[in-house]
């Protein structure tokens, strides 16, 4: 029984030599594993930039609204239109951004509580011509003329505009202006007020507050290499 | 002028080019796309024309009655006054009368008219005779928002009234 606990003792303590043996072994591949896998991933890197730091920048679309010359624009009020009159005014029409415009477009709001036929009548309500010019035009009392340049003249009702806007130049090149008549003409008609009274939808004594809105859209996107 | 202040820029990141922008990083999507947009605006009032002429018996217009003018039956003068409450000069004018089968005398007068105890009605400026039933344009006759016409209305024989019509200007083509 003793004899027999020996060598169990004997045994046991012969399998924990091997077993540590077996651990330095273990630990000694791994070593050399760690030894030769380091040396795998050791790779040789090489980097170039450029010694001068490439700039970016975004560019900008501004447009500017302005009286031309010494046209009233539409700073002033267009008062006691009578019909058939035409009022023409002047505006200046600049792209100071940095990038060309296309699209150059008009559109008109009422601002007023309450629309009135001037603005929701596209028969007898105000009707707007514009004429672009490359050049700011000259003009007299009653007429305007454009030296260069001169553009097709859009016309469309007031009512019209306010839905849909009128498109008055292709392009508009960045740092260039525009320069657009702009005429509001009340059409012609008869009305007879008597005894005071005027008629049924009468053009008489309307009011407006016009908001004249010009936008443009960015030129094209490109793609470019060099 | 208002449209420097009016000036505004979309530029151009909308919420659909944000998700766009998202989707392209997480290697989903195409590109974004952002178009870009300005634009400038004033505003400018408006106010049209209008002419509303107005006759009502009474010698002032402070104490003018309804209009049109109901023309009694009377063989003494009858007075009125033509007044226009629009706002443009009218290019024309009619003065009619209604009911009536003789045409009364209608004498118009820039200044009230002096009515004597006995005798004639009589104006500062002489008076001018009114044509009844006939447009005209001739600028003395033409109301005016400045200015007051007095009537003198004699020869009624019968109940009627006087009424008047006045027209716009004929248009005008202005650059400022």
């Amino acid at each position: 029984m003793s004899r027999t606990t020996g060598a169990h003792v004997a045994h046991t303590a012969g399998h924990a030599v091997l077993t540590k043996a077996a651990a330095g072994a273990v630990l000694t591949a791994v070593a050399g594993l760690a030894v030769t896998g380091g040396g795998v991933y050791a790779l040789l890197k090489a980097n170039a930039y450029n010694a001068t730091a490439e700039g970016v920048s975004a560019g900008t679309l501004l447009l500017t609204l302005t009286d031309s010359g010494t046209s009233k624009g539409f700073s002033t009020t267009l008062g006691s239109l009578a019909p058939s009159d035409v009022v023409n005014r002047y505006v200046e029409v600049k792209n100071t951004g940095s990038l060309d415009g296309t699209n150059v477009t008009l559109q008109l709001a009422d601002q007023a509580a309450t629309p009135s036929l001037l603005t929701t009548d596209a028969t007898k309500g105000l009707q707007v011509t514009v004429t672009p010019c490359a050049v700011a035009w000259t003009f007299t009392a009653s007429s305007g003329t454009c030296s260069s340049g001169l553009g097709t003249a859009v016309s469309v009702a007031a009512a019209t505009l306010r839905s849909t806007p009128a498109v008055l130049d292709t392009v508009i090149a960045q740092g260039t202006s525009r320069y657009y008549q702009v005429s509001v003409a009340l059409p012609a008609s008869t009305e007879v007020s008597v005894n005071g009274v005027l008629p049924g939808g009468s053009v008489q004594g309307l009011t407006a507050s016009l908001r004249w809105t010009f936008a443009m859209d960015q030129r094209a996107a490109t793609t470019t290499s060099s | 002028m208002a449209g420097d202040g009016g000036a505004r820029v979309r530029w151009p990141l909308g919420a659909g080019a944000v998700l766009a922008l998202l989707l392209s990083a997480a290697g989903g999507g195409g590109p974004a796309s952002a178009a870009a947009g300005s634009s400038a605006a004033a505003t400018q009032p408006v106010s049209t024309a209008s002419a509303r002429v107005v006759v009502q018996a009474g010698t002032q217009p402070a104490s003018a009655g309804a209009a049109p003018m109901v023309l009694a039956s009377l063989l003494g003068p009858q007075f009125a006054v033509v007044t226009d409450l629009g706002t443009a000069q009218p290019s024309k004018v009619l003065y009619d009368v209604s009911g009536l089968a003789v045409l009364p005398s209608v004498t118009a007068c820039s200044q009230p008219w002096t009515v004597p105890t006995l005798g004639t009605p009589s104006c500062a400026d002489g008076g001018r005779a009114l044509p009844l039933g006939v447009t005209t344009a001739d600028p003395a006759l033409v109301p005016s928002p400045a200015r007051t016409w007095y009537l003198l209305i004699t020869g009624v024989v019968s109940a009627g009234t006087l009424q008047v019509s006045a027209w716009l200007p004929v248009g005008t083509t202005g650059s400022s």
